[in-house]
């Protein structure tokens, strides 16, 4: 008898939490969502007037644009466009680049391995920054490291990413030049990046985090697991901590679309060969097929960061995808 | 979340507001009145001086001055104009937008709230900043396309929260009541429901004033927000970036003024969300 319920118990335990309806429901809203994004480009394309002068070189003639709009189908009627537009994009098609005259999605394509390392470190360190402050804020022995970190976390969280990496060049490039100020030539230079975008990422978490501790401290099965005798230290991390973690989860995913943001500017300041810095400078050059590539890239990744977030939150806690 | 308040979690509600935050309205205030009072205070923020260039900090200027000879001061004092005139015209703009859709969508439901969330989701699934460039540089920098360009980015912060509160008070007694003692829908709508959602508004109003500050500002410092000459603090920092290794004090003092509204409106954003008791993570 024992034996087989201990072994059902196994197996529930083993089961993918995951839910199928939920991964299908998730994954559509994601399609959804791109779809509207790309339509959304679509319409903005059309709306400042003929898409083919906007995405051909300035100097280029009359036949010369004409002959890009019957290349890219700009003649046609705007429904088929539309479809066409659709086509294209789902298959990375857009015209070259009006300067290095490569196709456009390529040069997109080269740099997203570098804003993935500068995204994904600095949301990983500015995470657990704020994981370990929200920590410390709520569950310290001492009254200083209870206050202090996170005093000090929601002064940076006022200070704008441009002017915090400012601060980090003029403090550690400049004044103690122990870091170089911009380029990318060895790890070197990654350091400053990651910073100043962990310092937008780790605030909110230990906010979240904090709060929620604090919140369920007084939770059932806390006061219980403390009845039990277990360690005050056990109770707060294996207790508390932990099951804040789900909500701490939600909030990084949401703070996704901040990130690439945070690392648009950040890349521009720091010169770091990003996407983010190319889509600035494709957008001060009016290099549009390069910018229009790189935005769509960006919604795209950002659409995928986040549904990864959300299958993350579900596997942390199991109950979020029934909400 | 759940109904027991506990002593930790019990929001502070107080007759007058903490110190910090007494000090952070002020502040706030002095800074607003400041800068909107910069044309009267007879400053020139673009008067050149070649021979006053890149001075340091000194009793006649007081913040040193720029590449051009500019005191830049009197541009710090400017340069809060942009900012703070479009953080709260878009802030603004994005509440009533919000508070509209979100009435019509948590009152009708049904397909009206659909299509009206749909909408919300898409919009979410484009990061602001970057669709604000693509739009910015399509339709040209001007004020009015910065003001419309965050606003579109930040109703649907307002719309979700609105939407959820109307759902939640059309159901309750009073409401039922005033359906029955048959009043009109609008009025149900704008009379009974309406009040009930200004409190999380002040709330997510305030958080939308920082973002939309802080949007301002980065686009200005990517050069694709506020134009030159004009004075904003954005684009100072990012004038002031070349020379940060021989003149620290040109990007310095308009990126300390954006830090200090920064932090007197994020003080008390974080004071009304106690009051009213709204969490953080239900404003991203």
């Amino acid at each position: 008898m024992t034996t087989v319920s201990r072994f059902g118990a196994l197996r529930a335990r083993l089961r993918s939490p995951i839910e199928p309806a939920f991964l299908v429901r998730r994954s559509l809203g994601a399609v959804v969502a791109l779809w509207g994004a790309v339509t959304i480009v679509f319409l903005m394309l059309y709306a400042t007037g003929n898409p083919a002068e906007v995405l051909a070189p300035e100097t280029a003639t009359a036949e010369q644009v004409a002959e890009l709009a019957r290349q890219y189908g700009f003649d046609q009627p705007l429904h088929k466009q539309y479809l066409d537009f659709l086509l294209n994009v789902t298959q990375g098609i857009f015209p070259n680049s009006l300067y290095t005259a490569r196709p456009a999605f390529q040069e997109v394509l080269m740099r997203v391995p570098n804003t993935l390392l500068l995204g994904f470190t600095a949301v990983v360190l500015g995470s657990a920054l704020g994981l370990l402050i929200g920590y410390l804020s709520s569950s310290s022995q001492n009254a200083l490291m209870r206050t202090i970190p996170i005093r000090v976390l929601m002064f940076v969280q006022s200070v704008p990413n441009f002017f915090m990496g400012l601060l980090l060049i003029y403090l550690f490039s400049l004044t103690l030049r122990w870091l170089p100020t911009s380029g990318f030539s060895s790890w070197r230079n990654l350091i400053l990046p990651i910073v100043t975008l962990a310092c937008y990422v780790a605030p909110n978490v230990a906010r979240l985090f904090r709060s929620t501790m604090n919140e369920t401290r007084f939770d059932e099965h806390i006061l219980t697991a403390r009845a039990k005798g277990i360690s005050e230290r056990a109770v707060r991390i294996r207790h508390n901590a932990i099951n804040a973690l789900a909500p701490v989860t939600t909030l990084i995913g949401l703070q996704l679309g901040g990130v690439l943001a945070g690392a648009v500017v950040v890349e521009t300041l720091f010169a770091y060969p990003g996407v983010g810095q190319l889509l600035v400078q494709s957008v001060v050059s009016r290099d549009y097929p390069v910018a229009l590539a790189a935005v769509i890239l960006i919604c795209l990744g950002y659409n995928l960061a986040s549904l990864l977030v959300d299958i993350l939150v579900v596997i942390i806690d199991p109950r979020a995808q029934n909400r | 979340m759940s109904a027991v308040s506990t002593s930790s979690a019990a929001p502070a509600r107080r007759r007058l507001p903490p110190l910090t935050v007494t000090v952070a309205l002020v502040a706030l205030a002095a800074m607003v009145v400041t800068t909107f009072s910069a044309p009267l205070l007879g400053l020139d923020p673009y008067k050149q001086d070649l021979m006053a260039m890149l001075l340091p900090p000194s009793p006649q200027h007081p913040f040193g001055t720029d590449l051009l000879g500019r005191d830049i001061a009197a541009r710090v004092i400017w340069g809060g104009i942009p900012p703070l005139f479009v953080g709260f015209s878009a802030a603004a703009a994005a509440v009533l937008m919000g508070l509209g859709l979100g009435l019509l969508a948590g009152y009708r439901q049904g397909l009206t709230d659909s299509v009206l969330s749909r909408l919300a989701d898409i919009q979410m699934s484009i990061p602001g900043l970057v669709l604000a460039l693509l739009i910015l540089v399509l339709f040209g920098a001007s004020i009015t396309n910065l003001i419309i360009v965050i606003a579109l980015e930040s109703w649907t912060m307002h719309f979700r929260v609105v939407r959820s509160q109307v759902m939640t008070v059309r159901n309750l007694a009073f409401v039922e009541a005033a359906r029955l003692a048959g009043i009109g829908e609008e009025s149900i709508v704008l009379r009974h429901i309406l009040p009930s959602t200004i409190p999380i508004l002040a709330v997510t109003g305030t958080a939308n004033f920082s973002q939309a500050l802080l949007m301002e500002a980065a686009l200005s410092f990517l050069g694709i927000g506020v134009q030159p000459p004009t004075a904003d603090w954005g684009m100072m920092v990012s004038e002031g970036q070349a020379q940060l290794a021989n003149a620290w004090w040109v990007a310095m003092f308009p990126g300390i003024a954006l830090v200090a509204v920064m932090w007197c409106a994020q003080v008390v954003g974080d004071w009304l969300a106690d009051v009213y008791s709204v969490r953080g993570d239900e404003l991203q």
